[in-house]
């Protein structure tokens, strides 16, 4: 079926079109070159005057695994007041800031995005994220597994084994839980934890292997490389949210030695020490040296006032946080002895000088690090806000006059301790573009998402044009397709889909199976067999489809980085 | 004073939410408005039409005519004016009501005057469990007001209630007060087994109990000059519905010493 969207207004980063009135045509769910004069077009959407973008690309959301799961559970007053009821093509479903699966899926979709990515999933809970990111239907999701705190590789780490055993451990790690690149979570903090230690900083020893997370981080950055996984490795790095943690994060960039990283929410790990509170923001010093190192990504993590729920692998952070629960109760615990889990219900207030100076700091760092290739735009779902804050945080960075309101009503303290109100960078239809589709798409290593060229798949948000309102224009887009197929229209689902699983499959050494099949017998609670998570848990089809056309595995190829 | 009457159509056969029937969120509006009002959502919607048939004008007083236990939310966070039932409510009656006053002619159901912060509601009947108590995710139950129950109470009265005054004619199910962080519970028949596990703060006044836990310690009779405090106020707050005053002695039984127990058992008898 051919499909013919004509005359929009389109926004293609990658393929370098910025607001320029073109045809695109669609054939089979894949974007196809304009067929020669004469062709029956099947169906046409006129679209003049409208803006049109790829669908959406929300790179670190927490929308599986276990610790969403504890949130809903320790939350029924999240649930309370947020009901959805069942609609003829809708499940029923509730929740604020952890919403259930399926209304998540749905959610997200009726605001243009046709991807999210679980940026926390342990090995062992791998099982768990996935059967939960099955239930999340519209969108297309993948999990980034987290390594660096478990005591297979620290134990590797600690002995000197040789780097390609390593490398072997990561990729099988990979393979085991369907993954589509690594997450660490304060390296060797969480095993730190277990070990009495409170805090772990970049070059502060691990009491028991002896080594500092700055080994730890530069060890799966460069195995990420050499195995030659798109997405660098992914770091929620040391000191999330404790007041100076500014020097570790600008220590992690200068240490980088050149190799990829993806330093994420990078809001909760840009705070001072500075001014009579002893808290000040470090967004210009990071903002400076980000935009002098090219091999380093960020996305933000940014805040917003309300209700939400913290959950994080970072169980040693976690811990610290426990006292500003609101309200006052709190998940933190360690999982199958290999990783960690923190879930700490946050209600941020605009009155609150830190939590003020927290949204403000998020906000600088947006407007000050110059490339938006390199930023994605993130609240950390639900960690600073639930996802469907993401248009009003779209207004807030297209609009100064709406960004400085907005600012007034804060905690006058905080307005003071930042450089907000001087900013006068406005972000572009395009800019927005990079950051939200091309950026992340390409970033993942995702060749066929994030763009509009031929090749691509079908995957289009057309958004009505609001130059005044750029919240009420992201928040409800006029029509969303995903594999050609229109889903939402009007900001309302009108078809359900399933979304694909990406992963990653990198090549190793089958041999890294013996040591592992021996550690698994010694100190698991599961087999190693029963521990890797096989493509039939995930699909719930034998389609054979290899595109993403129903809720099947795709997997992305692996290859030297190209950036 | 005019009057807002609401009656049954028939009886309603799945549960229906009324927290929309208070004079203040009804204020301003047409009675066509009110008809189009939602009540159920989902696949069964009902609209207040579809339920009632609607008369009067809005003043301070809704009527309501009927009574089912499908009724649910009835004067939910009422804030102003009386709302007076008919029959008897479902679950969850007056919950976080804020002030003026709730009559209901039936039984209530559970969760009654949960999380209430000021107000009366009075039930003619009997009420349910958790009267005045938490539902999930609450971080107290009964935060102020009064309610006064001409019959019998249910189990775990007054869940993790912090202040207020419930007044029970009859008698108070097994476990009242249980978790209980302030306020008084008040019956003129007795509680049931095992009142006040984890009771905190908060008193607890009858003429007998069925059975004590291990956990409350006798302290004898006492004369405290609360007894009389406490009967001039619920007299002065309930006029013709308050209870006989107290007697001048008390036996007092302190506890839960499972906790920090600084919480009362007051026997009258």
């Amino acid at each position: 079926m051919l499909i013919k969207f004509t005359g929009g207004t389109v926004y293609d980063p990658m393929n370098g079109v910025n607001g320029e009135v073109r045809d695109i045509y669609a054939r089979d769910g894949r974007i196809v070159a304009a067929p020669p004069p004469g062709t029956k077009i099947d169906q046409e959407f006129s679209l003049a005057g409208r803006t049109v973008m790829a669908g959406a690309i929300d790179p670190h959301s927490h929308i599986g695994g276990g610790k969403v799961t504890i949130g809903r559970m320790m939350l029924p007053e999240d649930h309370q007041g947020h009901e959805v009821a069942r609609t003829d093509l809708m499940r029923s479903g509730c929740g604020h800031a952890v919403p259930s699966t399926m209304t998540a899926g749905y959610r997200y979709a009726e605001m243009g995005y046709t991807a999210a990515f679980e940026p926390a999933m342990l090995p062992a809970n791998a099982r768990q994220a996935h059967l939960e990111m099955g239930d999340t239907p519209m969108i297309d999701k993948g999990a980034f597994v987290m390594l660096g705190n478990d005591d297979f590789f620290l134990r590797a780490v600690a002995q000197k084994k040789d780097f390609s055993f390593i490398k072997d451990y990561i990729a099988w790690t990979m393979h085991a839980s369907q993954a589509l690149a690594v997450k660490i979570v304060n390296p060797g903090g969480i095993s730190a934890f277990k070990f009495n230690q409170r805090q772990l900083d970049l070059d502060e020893k691990h009491a028991f292997y002896g080594m500092t997370p700055r080994d730890i981080i530069l060890t799966l950055a460069r195995g990420m490389k050499e195995l030659g996984v798109p997405h660098p490795i992914h770091i929620h790095g040391c000191n999330l949210g404790v007041p100076g943690s500014m020097h570790s994060t600008l220590a992690t960039i200068k240490g980088a030695e050149g190799l990829p990283l993806h330093l994420t929410h990078i809001q909760f790990h840009s705070y001072g020490t500075e001014g009579d509170m002893k808290f000040s923001s470090g967004a210009p010093q990071i903002a400076e040296l980000l935009n002098q190192h090219s091999n380093v990504s960020i996305d933000i993590g940014q805040i917003m006032f309300g209700q939400t729920c913290t959950a994080s692998g970072d169980s040693m952070r976690q811990y610290g946080n426990t006292k500003s629960a609101d309200p006052k109760k709190w998940v933190v615990m360690d999982i199958e002895c290999d990783n960690g889990c923190g879930v700490v219900p946050m209600k941020y207030r605009d009155k609150s000088y830190v939590n003020a100076l927290q949204w403000a700091i998020g906000l600088e760092l947006f407007l000050l690090v110059n490339d938006p290739w390199r930023i994605f735009l993130t609240t950390d779902h639900p960690n600073g806000a639930p996802f469907y804050y993401y248009p009003h945080l779209i207004r807030l960075l297209m609009d100064r006059t709406f960004r400085n309101e907005m600012l007034e009503k804060l905690h006058p303290g905080a307005q003071a301790a930042t450089i907000l109100k001087s900013l006068t960078r406005e972000y572009s239809l395009y800019e927005i573009a990079i950051m939200t589709r091309a950026g992340p798409a390409k970033s993942l290593g995702l060749r066929d998402r994030g763009h509009l060229g031929v090749g691509a798949t079908a995957d289009i948000t057309v958004y009505e044009e609001n130059a005044d309102d750029r919240e009420a224009m992201f928040k409800t887009p006029l029509f969303v397709f995903k594999n050609g197929e229109l889903i939402v229209k009007n900001g309302k689902v009108v078809k359900v889909v399933a979304g694909a699983t990406h992963v990653a499959r990198p090549e190793y050494d089958r041999a890294i199976e013996k040591p592992l099949r021996e550690y698994f017998d010694r100190y698991h609670t599961v087999k190693l067999d029963n521990f890797r998570l096989s493509d039939q848990e995930i699909v719930d089809s034998n389609c054979g489809h290899t595109g993403g056309e129903c809720g099947c595995v795709i997997v992305q190829p692996c290859g030297p980085r190209t950036s | 004073m005019s009057t807002l009457s609401f009656t049954l159509r028939q009886a309603p056969t799945q549960p229906i939410n009324l927290s929309a029937l208070i004079p203040s969120k009804l204020a301003g509006l047409s009675l066509g408005d009110i008809e189009a009002l939602p009540l159920v959502d989902g696949p069964n919607a009902l609209q207040v039409g579809d339920v009632f048939a609607v008369s009067g004008s809005l003043g301070e007083t809704i009527a309501i005519s009927g009574g089912s236990s499908f009724l649910d939310h009835v004067g939910e966070g009422l804030d102003q004016g009386t709302i007076i039932v008919e029959g008897k409510v479902g679950n969850h009656a007056g919950r976080g009501i804020k002030g003026g006053k709730l009559e209901i002619g039936g039984d209530a159901g559970a969760y009654l005057a949960s999380t209430a912060k000021g107000g009366i509601v009075h039930v003619k009947g009997s009420a349910g469990d958790f009267l005045g108590g938490t539902r999930p995710g609450d971080r107290f139950g009964m935060l102020g007001g009064t309610v006064v129950v001409e019959g019998n109470v249910g189990q775990r009265a007054g869940e993790r209630m912090r202040r207020g005054v419930v007044v029970a004619r009859g008698k108070f199910g097994p476990a009242a007060g249980s978790r209980m962080v302030g306020g008084t519970l008040w019956t003129e028949a007795g509680f049931g087994a095992r009142p006040g596990p984890l009771l905190r703060r908060g008193t607890l006044i009858g003429p007998s109990v069925d059975e004590l836990l291990p956990t409350f310690a006798d302290c004898g009779r006492i004369d405290p000059v609360i007894l009389g405090i406490l009967s001039r106020y619920v007299a002065q707050t309930l006029g013709p519905l308050a209870p006989k005053p107290l007697p001048p002695l008390v036996r007092k039984f302190a506890g839960d010493r499972a906790t920090i127990g600084k919480g009362e058992i007051l026997l009258t008898a």
